[in-house]
C-alpha cells in the first residue's frame, strides 16, 4: 500500500455517459469539492452534449449561428487550434459523418448490430467562423460540431482546478486523465493494459488520454463502424491501431494527440510521435506495442 | 514536176509553220510574268525571326536583371537565417541550463512531502496554476487509477 493509497481521498460518479473518477491527496474531508465537480460535469454536459435536443451545441448545430458562453467559446477554439496542428487529422466537423456511421444516439443507446439505415460517409472539414471577442459562431451550410473528442478532457481540466485549492489530484474521465500538483511518490501511477501486459505509467504533470476502437464499436449491414472518424473520408477510420494512449500539456492536448497518432496508422505514429517528442503507448491489431517518447 | 516543186514548197512551208507554232506555245506566253528575286513570304518571314531574336533578347536580359536581383536577396536572407539560428542557438542553450537548474530545484524539493493541507484559508494567496510541459515515465508503483479507450 503505496502512501498515495493511505491518504488519497475518491470519489466516482457517472456523466457525460461515462465513468468520472476523483482523487486529492489530502486528509481533510471533501464532500463539498467533489459535489462541486459533479456539478461542473453536469453542467458542461448541458452545454456540449450533442444528444440533448435543449443542449447549446445542439441549438448551435440546428441554428448555424450563435452567441455562445465562454466555455463553448473556449472549446471550439481548442478544437479549430487543434484541426490546424494536426493539419486536419482531428476536427471538431465531423457530427454528419459519426450520426451517417450510426452513432447517432448515446453510445449505450446504439444498436450492436443493426442493418438497412446505414448512410454513406460524410467527409468533415466545413468552415466554422469563431468570433472570440464577440463571443459568436457561426457555421457553414451544413457543418456541424461534435467536441466529444475533447469535452471530457476539458472537463477534466476545469474539475481539477476546482480540487487544485484542497491538494494534488487527478480526474479520470474515463481514461481522459489531468493531474495537478505532485503527490508523494512524485508521480500519478496510472495504469493502462495492453496486449503485452500492464504498465504503469507515472504522470507528473499534464495530461493522459486513450482513444481507441476497441471498445466502442457496432456494426451497420456486416460492417464494423466506430467512433473515430477519419475527417477526410468522413467514415470509420481504417488504421491498424486498435487503440492509443498519449501524454501531452493538458487533458485536452492528450485528446487530440491520441486521436491524430490513431488515425495516422502503425507506422506514420510511431515516426510522428518520435520526432514532435509525443510519448504514447500504441497497440495496433495484431496484438504489438508500440512505445514512443518518453515512454520508447 | 512544177506541181510537185509547189508540195513540197508547201510541205516545208507547214512544217516550219508547224515548230513555229510549237515553239510559240511551249513558251506558255499566257504564263504570269517572271516574280521579283524576293519572295514577300520570306521577307515576312525573316522580320518575324528578326523580331522574335529581339525579343528573345530582351528577355534574357531580364531573366538575367532578375537572377542577379534574386541572389542578392537570397544573400540577404541567408545572412539574417544564420543571425536568427545563432541566436536561437543561444537561447536554447540558455533554457537548457534553465531546465537543468529546474529539475536539480524539482529533485530537491521531491525529497520533501507535497501534499496539500486544507483548502486555502482566508488571506491565504490564491494557488497558481502552472502549464509544465507533460512528463511521464513508466513506473513500478500501484496504480492510482487507469486508463482506456472510453468506457461507461
Amino acid at each position: 500500500v503505496t502512501v498515495a493509497e493511505r491518504t488519497l481521498q475518491r470519489r466516482a460518479f457517472a456523466a457525460m455517459a461515462v465513468s468520472i473518477e476523483c482523487l486529492v491527496a489530502g486528509g481533510d474531508p471533501l464532500d463539498e469539492a467533489f459535489d462541486a465537480v459533479e456539478e461542473e460535469f453536469a453542467r458542461l454536459e448541458r452545454v456540449f452534449s450533442r444528444f440533448r435536443a435543449d443542449s447549446e451545441l445542439s441549438r448551435l448545430n440546428d441554428a448555424g449561428f450563435a452567441r455562445c458562453s465562454d466555455d463553448m467559446v473556449e472549446v471550439v477554439a481548442l478544437a479549430l487550434e487543434a484541426r490546424a496542428r494536426t493539419s486536419g487529422r482531428f476536427d471538431p466537423t465531423i457530427h454528419d459523418a459519426l450520426v451517417a456511421a450510426g452513432y447517432d444516439r448515446t453510445f449505450a443507446d446504439v444498436e450492436p448490430e443493426a442493418r438497412g439505415h446505414g448512410r454513406g460517409p460524410v467527409p468533415a472539414g466545413g468552415l466554422v467562423d469563431l468570433d472570440s471577442a464577440r463571443r459568436t459562431i457561426r457555421l457553414a451550410a451544413g457543418a456541424r460540431l461534435d467536441l466529444g473528442g475533447i469535452v471530457k478532457g476539458y472537463a477534466a481540466e476545469r474539475a481539477c482546478d476546482l480540487l487544485l485549492p484542497y491538494g494534488p489530484c487527478l480526474v479520470n474521465a474515463a481514461g481522459d486523465v489531468a493531474v495537478r500538483g505532485v503527490p508523494a511518490e512524485g508521480v500519478w501511477p496510472v495504469r493502462l493494459d495492453t496486449p503485452a501486459g500492464p504498465l504503469t505509467l507515472g504522470l507528473r504533470h499534464g495530461g493522459l488520454a486513450t482513444s481507441g476502437r476497441d471498445y466502442r464499436h457496432w456494426t451497420r449491414n456486416g460492417c464494423e463502424r466506430h467512433h473515430l472518424i477519419d475527417p477526410f473520408t468522413g467514415a470509420p477510420s481504417a488504421s491498424d491501431l486498435l487503440c492509443v494512449t498519449a501524454v501531452g500539456a493538458t487533458c485536452v492536448d492528450a485528446e487530440v494527440q491520441a486521436k491524430a497518432l490513431f488515425l495516422a496508422g502503425s507506422a506514420e505514429a510511431v515516426a510522428c510521435a518520435n520526432r514532435d517528442g509525443i510519448s504514447s503507448v500504441l497497440v495496433a491489431e495484431d496484438g504489438r506495442v508500440l512505445r514512443t517518447g518518453d515512454l520508447g | 514536176v512544177r506541181s510537185q516543186t509547189t508540195r513540197l514548197y508547201l510541205a516545208t512551208v507547214t512544217l516550219l509553220v508547224f515548230f513555229v507554232l510549237w515553239t510559240a506555245i511551249a513558251s506558255h506566253p499566257w504564263a504570269a510574268p517572271v516574280r521579283s528575286a524576293v519572295d514577300p513570304r520570306l521577307a515576312a518571314l525573316a522580320a518575324r525571326e528578326a523580331r522574335l531574336q529581339r525579343e528573345a533578347a530582351q528577355v534574357r536580359r531580364l531573366i538575367a536583371e532578375r537572377w542577379q536581383a534574386y541572389a542578392r536577396r537570397l544573400r540577404v536572407r541567408q545572412r539574417q537565417i544564420a543571425a536568427a539560428r545563432l541566436r536561437h542557438e543561444r537561447l536554447l542553450a540558455a533554457a537548457r541550463a534553465a531546465t537543468l537548474r529546474v529539475a536539480a530545484a524539482e529533485a530537491a524539493r521531491a525529497q520533501a512531502p507535497v501534499y496539500a493541507a486544507a483548502p486555502s484559508s482566508a488571506g491565504a494567496p490564491a494557488p497558481r496554476v502552472v502549464t509544465l510541459p507533460p512528463q511521464v515515465q513508466i513506473v513500478h508503483l500501484a496504480p492510482v487509477t487507469a486508463t482506456s479507450s472510453s468506457r461507461p
